[in-house]
């Protein structure tokens, strides 16, 4: 069936809210407190918008689509509703936008911009609240900034179900905060920065560090375990530094993370920014020691089917033993996102059907006299006597006996994962280049 | 710091509970019989309500502090509550209301308050949740004087 918005003509499902055509067909539409993943609550009122043939303007996250449905989302109407709606939004807000970590990704700051009033009617002082709250689990909280729009409290209520956030008060001094002597403190917790559509909520990890204004961002996956979470990279290059991670953020797959990441995974970009600064081995005596007779490879199952395919090669041409073993956690599983295994591409080691037996690498590494391990933390770290050893490696490694190639990690290369339920994704690199090559590339020198 | 209702309170936890469908819904009587027997809600309270209506205790906080006429702290003062809605307006609460804070309020603490339900007798007040309806000066200072 087709509706109407703005003199578009838009083809949609029957029983579809509004505000999700809308979304999905990138038309915009102000709201803070409709979130795809967390549903509607209809408290804000921004979302307003014309239906024709209605008496009064109406919410677009309340209104389900009906054949040949007429919205209008500009007009002068619409834009004074969205005025009043702000001005209320800004009645206690200190405006501190310039010390603000949000601003450059705020909605209010965005909508003030397209709808405000510009000025103030206010006469009476504001209400002064709570600032640089310490709530738990990395997250910052300023009331005076907050627009009530619950998607915090709503997401540990209704999707950790672990209930630390609440309302207090009411009508002027009504705030988010946590029962007294409680705190924030769940595994999921970090999202709620994420989720808060303004600067009320911001990561203590992340703020004062960068404006988001110089960030650039990649699509990449979380290759923290097997779930596959789909992230953006955000990152950038500075005049006086080399390429930085700053963050990872979630980038909405309805079907396997929504919009959430857990708070493991979403740290994990600190890895990214260890990659080996050492010099690598002279390629050259790592084609003379392939001449030696027993030899074994150890793959990371974290590795892209890319890299796990040129390592196969690698090996089938060379005549060497090559095992993956899991990165098998009984703790770190839950009933949500988390998985117990936390390779991030084990499925693509099963189908290029690469050994993944214990026992048979136990015996194996006995016999070797060669050992070359592909980032897998098991013999990073090894010290491996008289035998001989070669490391790939995408983090830094202190120097050590062995032979040493560091290669780009997955910020800098792009490659395919396969994730627990066997779903086939990609992810890509970031803009700069690493110093150390891709491990494709690497291997590409051996053929 | 612990918390427990009292054998009185217990009972009467017990017939209210028969009255409403769902646990949960017995919050404001709780909040109320807790404030009655401590004379403010302390946090162990709020835990021990939390976990008797298998609630968050976020949740037990949010409703109670949605409400100003709970509090969190014990009364240092006697508390008066004075009327200022439309009923009690109309027949000079604003001026018992000064007349009190400019007599009263190193002995007392005052509060205002919006309708008690005592139009009838606008305009009121209460001393420690007792009501004085149809309050003059004069009336005034012969109850507060005896407390
Ligand atoms: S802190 Fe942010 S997410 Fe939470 S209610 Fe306020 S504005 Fe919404
Ligand atoms: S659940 Fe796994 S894939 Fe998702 S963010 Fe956490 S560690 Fe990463
Ligand atoms: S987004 Fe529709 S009312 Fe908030
Ligand atoms: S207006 Fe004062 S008791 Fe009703």
């Amino acid at each position: 069936m087709r509706i109407t918005i703005d003199d578009i003509s838009i083809e949609c499902e029957e029983g579809e809210l509004l505000i999700d055509v809308m979304l999905n067909n990138n038309i915009n539409i102000p709201h803070f407190c409709y979130h795809q993943d967390l549903g509607a609550d209809g408290n804000c009122r921004m979302c307003m918008v014309e239906i024709k043939g209605a008496k009064r303007p109406q919410i677009a996250c309340d209104t389900f689509v009906k054949e040949n449905l007429e919205v209008i989302t500009k007009s002068e109407n619409i834009n004074e509703v969205k005025r009043s709606i702000l001005e209320l939004e800004l009645l206690n807000h200190p405006v501190d936008c310039p010390i603000c970590d949000q601003a450059g990704e705020c909605k209010l700051q965005d909508y003030y911009m397209d709808y405000g009033l510009y000025e103030s009617h206010l006469t009476t002082p504001k209400t002064k609240k709570g600032k640089a709250i310490e709530l738990g689990s990395n997250v910052m909280l300023d009331q005076e900034r907050c627009v009530l729009c619950t998607r915090c409290t709503r997401f540990t209520s209704e999707i950790t179900k672990t209930g630390e956030l609440g309302i207090i008060g009411r009508g002027d001094s009504a705030r988010v905060g946590v029962a007294p002597g409680h705190e924030l403190n769940n595994p999921y917790a970090m999202n709620v920065v994420e989720l808060c559509p303004v600067g009320a909520l911001t990561s203590k990890d992340f703020r004062f560090k960068q404006r988001v204004w110089f960030l650039d961002t990649s699509k990449s996956i979380c290759h923290g375990c097997s779930r596959g979470c789909n992230i953006s990279i955000d990152y950038n290059e500075t005049k006086y530094t080399r390429e930085k991670i700053h963050r990872f953020r979630a980038r909405r797959n309805a079907r396997i993370n929504q919009s959430f990441l857990c708070d493991y995974g979403r740290l994990s970009y600190k890895e990214l920014n260890n990659s080996f600064k050492g010099t690598s081995s002279s390629i050259e005596d790592l084609k003379e020691l392939l001449k030696e007779d027993k030899k074994l490879a150890l793959a990371s199952p974290s590795l892209s089917l890319e890299q796990l395919q040129a390592i196969q090669t690698l090996c089938q041409t060379h005549n060497i033993k090559l095992f993956c073993l899991a990165y098998y956690d009984e703790s770190f599983g839950d009933g949500w996102l988390k998985t117990n295994d936390k390779s991030a591409n084990l499925a693509s080691v099963k189908k290029l059907g690469i050994c993944t037996c214990q026992e048979e690498f136990d015996a194996a590494l006995q016999e070797a006299e060669l050992i070359l391990n592909f980032d897998h933390t098991l013999l990073k770290h090894q010290e491996f006597g008289n035998k001989k050893s070669v490391q790939f490696t995408s983090t830094h490694l202190p120097p050590a006996c062995g032979y040493c190639f560091g290669f780009a990690n997955f910020a800098h290369d792009t490659g395919t994962l396969i994730n627990c339920e066997g779903i086939t994704q990609k992810f890509y690199a970031t803009r700069f280049r690493d110093k150390n090559p891709s491990l494709s590339e690497l291997l590409e020198q051996l053929r | 710091m612990s918390f427990r209702f009292n054998q009185e309170n217990t009972i009467k936890i017990a017939s209210l509970l028969n009255r409403y469908p769902q646990k949960k819904a017995l919050i404001l009587p709780l909040l109320w019989l807790a404030q009655k027997q401590e004379g403010f809600i302390s946090d162990a309270a709020m835990k021990n309500i939390s976990e008797f209506l298998e609630l968050p205790l976020m949740h037990v906080y949010s409703v109670a502090s949605f409400y100003t006429m709970f509090r969190f702290a014990k009364n240092e003062k006697k508390v008066i509550e004075v009327c200022r809605t439309l009923s009690c307006e109309l027949n000079g609460s604003e001026d018992i209301k000064k007349y009190i804070q400019s007599n009263y309020s190193d002995r007392f603490e005052i509060v205002e308050v919006e309708c008690m339900g005592a139009c009838s007798g606008a305009p009121m007040c209460t001393l420690e949740g007792k009501y004085f309806e149809n309050v003059t000066p004069q009336k005034i200072d012969k109850v507060f004087n005896d407390n």
